[in-house]
């Protein structure tokens, strides 16, 4: 599970170099991120594959551009995963799967309720699930590879920080 | 004194508007009913605060407090 998230890191890159500078070639993007071109192979052949992004044959050059095709299904995911906290929560349970509440909370370092919060949304959403651990409630991703791709095309604004904070600051509101 | 008054007036309408831009936003992205509730309550104070800016309705400005109040009770009561 770690190697999903080391590999979301490299691909979140790869991805953000063809978003600002679309049409880049392979070994453009092997030389301005430095890395290898087996590496940058490898990912750009995985997120082709899965339509992240697309290319265009020009001459001897395959160009890379971002694939703009997210469905509303995956729209509802990304509009969470946009804020920090539902993102910071998915990323530690890709890495460890069978977290339990106290175990989120301890990582991320926000209030139970705060947390509770954000575990209900993204029960609802579809993005995790609730499994019974003994007498703990323990929570999974459901689909780690779909979210891994999501993670990959987020992008984070000024709004997004915002909305976080004013989130995060209300979620517990009313709670006892 | 008025002066201080009409730009305090201002500021807070403002950011009140500012903060149901995002409370609006939040809900649109959470949709968590509590948030709704909460982007209405600022809704409300802004409309407060413009009404307060251009009118001399100051003596019926305690609805707006009113309406106000019972939307945050709402949020804080929902589970």
């Amino acid at each position: 599970m770690k190697e999903d998230y080391l590999a979301l890191e490299t691909r979140k890159k790869i991805y953000d170099l063809i978003a600002n500078s679309p049409g880049l070639h392979k070994r453009q993007i092997a030389r301005q991120l430095n890395m290898s071109l087996s590496t940058i192979d490898y990912h750009l052949h995985y997120m082709e594959k899965r339509a992240i992004i697309t290319s265009k044959q020009d001459g001897k050059y395959k160009r890379y551009f971002i694939a703009e095709k997210v469905s509303p299904v995956d729209k509802r995911i990304l509009s969470i995963l946009r804020q920090e906290t539902p993102r910071k929560i998915v990323i530690f349970l890709i890495e460890n799967p069978r977290a339990i509440h106290k175990e989120i909370c301890q990582h991320i370092k926000k209030a139970p309720s705060t947390i509770s919060f954000h575990l209900k949304k993204l029960i609802e959403a579809g993005i995790i699930e609730e499994i019974s651990l003994g007498k703990e409630k323990a929570y999974i991703v459901k689909n780690v590879e779909k979210v891994v791709d999501l993670l990959i095309s987020y992008k984070s604004t000024f709004l997004d920080k915002a909305v976080d904070k004013f989130v995060n600051a209300w979620a517990g509101f009313g709670k006892r | 004194m008025e002066e201080l008054l009409l730009f305090s007036s201002i500021v807070i309408t403002g950011l009140s508007f500012l903060l149901f831009f995002i409370s609006m936003i939040s809900y649109i992205r959470m949709k968590e009913t509590k948030l709704f509730f909460i982007s209405i309550a600022f809704l409300i104070f802004f409309i407060k605060g413009f009404v307060a800016i251009v009118s001399d309705l100051t003596n019926y400005l305690i609805l707006f407090d009113l309406i106000i109040i019972v939307l945050l009770y709402v949020a804080a009561a929902k589970k």
